[in-house]
């Protein structure tokens, strides 16, 4: 754990208010931040770098984040990302109980937060173990 | 022969025919028997009858509809010199001159000795006469069919015989044969009109069932795309509020503020939206997990003692039990207890009561919201777990009472999928107590 370096985060998230407005505010906590529209351009930043925690969309077009998680599994570079957490708007258990099968930390559900409690949340899933 | 006809007979005789007749509910087939059935009878009894002829309103065509017929030798020789076959001979209820209409509409028996008193029209007089000498009629008799609704049609006794009058009795078999087939006829179309209503009904309830159907699915798309906005919406004002560019004045802060409230507002209506229509398309799941529902309670209770003390509640919490691990889905019983303290908290006035009771009863645990708010009156008692249920009187008390109207209602389902129920008790102006009961296994 080198503390000079600052963290990398990757957002997978197609909605481009909510995007402009995470890069800015994690950037703005320091963290260094690479933005996706859809989960191709996810998969193509992911062969670019890997970054320390992945935060994943699930509803995205062109490719979701669930189908995503499938390809990097069947492509063996899943286990290569060392931080994954899902980004969602539903309280559909059945999307979030899929991710949960490839190994994700957890999930965010994008109404119950604000900027202020996503750097809370974002900080406590890059220090856990 | 016909002196052998008695009373008790005539009394036998139409006793079987109601029998046999009531037997058969299908009009179709009725129709048939009600003139074989009759005229064999009749043959039986020698009463020399050779045509029996069945006629029935039909009023939507406005029209006396020959219906059925013996098929008899005469019948046969009189069809066949009439241009139409025997179930187009229709005539219309105007026609009062007809016999057949006169006899059915004034219910009215009459005797006549010329057919074409019958069949003219749709007939003309030479074709009705035509008729009634290539089957040697002499003398037909009508007698009116009558239900509850009104005229119903007329029975047609013809016979090769020339006769005036009948005896009295021959009238009152005949009488009480059109009698019993009225009774059978009405009996029959009430039967249809119960057949027919009830595939009506059975139609327009799985049109409802298909209806509230899409009505759950639009709730459920429209929920769902109501929350990207939504969150954009928040988050946006959250950083106007807290990581503003130039330094906000006390009013804008304010405007700021209450549209940020009320973006909470609509995300918990949007949310318990999307819970209802999880429940009516059973995508609503528990996640159950061993918990301690007693420490649980208690913490929950403790977290809520700030907005008691605002309100300078008396605001105590009791328990029978130290500790008690069930299998629950814990965030959804949270959800259950949260509801009914809010709900307690919110309609409680200052320096009321709210009370947690915790008590094992009866195999079950019970946990018990008591206040002294307002109270539900009796008779809206049975609204409360109903969607939508809020009492009318609830804003006029307390205007500022927000909420979704869906809290106990999702609450209850909850609590079924848990095996469990909330029951209510209140007297109205001195409070209410509200029970969530789990089954302890």
């Amino acid at each position: 754990m080198s503390l000079d370096s600052p963290k990398r985060i990757l957002i997978a998230e197609d909605e481009m208010a909510l995007r402009e407005l995470y890069v800015s505010v994690l950037r703005g906590a320091g963290f260094e931040v690479v933005m996706a529209a859809d989960g191709e351009e996810a998969d193509a930043e992911l062969k670019k770098q890997i970054p320390d925690i992945l935060l994943l969309d699930i509803l995205m077009p062109k490719l979701t984040g669930i189908e995503l998680l499938q390809r990097l599994k069947d492509q063996h570079r899943l286990a290569a990302i060392p931080k994954i957490v899902m980004l969602t708007n539903l309280t559909d258990d059945a999307k979030i109980a899929e991710a949960v099968t490839f190994g994700i930390r957890g999930y965010l559900v994008k109404s119950n937060f604000t900027p202020d409690t996503l750097i809370i949340e974002v900080q406590k899933y890059l220090e856990a173990a | 022969m016909q002196e052998q006809l008695t009373n008790v007979q005539t009394a036998k005789i139409l006793l079987d025919l109601q029998r046999v007749f009531l037997e058969e509910l299908d009009l179709d087939q009725l129709v048939l028997r009600i003139v074989k059935e009759i005229h064999s009878n009749l043959v039986m009894l020698d009463m020399g009858f050779n045509i029996v002829v069945l006629g029935l309103i039909d009023k939507e065509r406005n029209v006396l509809s020959r219906t059925s017929v013996t098929q008899t030798d005469e019948t046969r020789k009189a069809l066949s010199v009439l241009p139409l076959p025997f179930k187009q001979i229709d005539v219309s209820l105007d026609e009062s001159q007809n016999y057949c209409v006169s006899s059915a509409l004034n219910r009215r028996f009459q005797l006549t000795h010329d057919w074409a008193n019958i069949l003219t029209p749709p007939f003309t007089i030479a074709e009705s006469q035509m008729a009634q000498a290539a089957a040697g009629i002499q003398t037909s008799y009508i007698y009116p069919l009558h239900g509850h609704e009104g005229p119903l049609g007329v029975m047609i006794f013809s016979t090769t015989a020339f006769k005036e009058e009948l005896t009295d009795l021959e009238h009152s078999l005949l009488n009480g044969c059109s009698d019993i087939a009225s009774i059978a006829v009405q009996t029959s179309n009430l039967y249809k009109k119960a057949v027919d209503r009830s595939k009506d009904l059975e139609k327009t309830n799985s049109e409802l069932v298909e209806l509230d159907h899409i009505k759950d699915e639009f709730v459920s798309l429209t929920s769902h795309e109501l929350r990207t906005p939504l969150t954009i919406i928040k988050n946006y004002q959250w950083m106007a509020i807290n990581k503003p560019d130039v330094p906000l004045g006390p009013a804008t802060a304010k405007f700021l503020d209450t549209a940020l409230l009320s973006v909470d507002r609509l995300t918990l209506l949007v949310e318990d939206m999307l819970t209802v229509s999880h429940i009516h398309s059973s995508k609503f799941a528990l996640k159950k997990g061993d918990v301690d529902i007693i420490s649980l309670i208690k913490a929950i209770h403790e977290e809520y003692s700030v907005k008691a003390t605002e309100k300078s509640f008396h605001y105590p919490f009791s328990s029978d039990t130290e500790s008690l691990v069930m299998s629950l889905d814990k965030s959804r019983i949270q959800q259950v207890y949260i509801n009914m303290l809010g709900n307690a908290l919110k309609f409680t006035p200052v320096a009321g009561t709210v009370a947690t009771t915790i008590q094992k009863l009866d195999g079950k645990l019970h946990i018990s919201v008591t206040d002294t708010g307002p109270g539900i009156p009796a008779d809206k008692m049975n609204q409360l777990f109903t969607k939508f249920g809020k009492i009318d009187e609830s804003y006029k008390n307390m205007p500022t009472t927000s909420g979704t109207g869906l809290g106990l209602y999702i609450s209850q389902e909850i609590m079924k999928l848990h095996g469990g129920e909330i029951t209510v008790q209140s007297e109205y102006g001195k409070g209410s107590t509200f029970t969530m009961s789990l089954p302890i296994v």
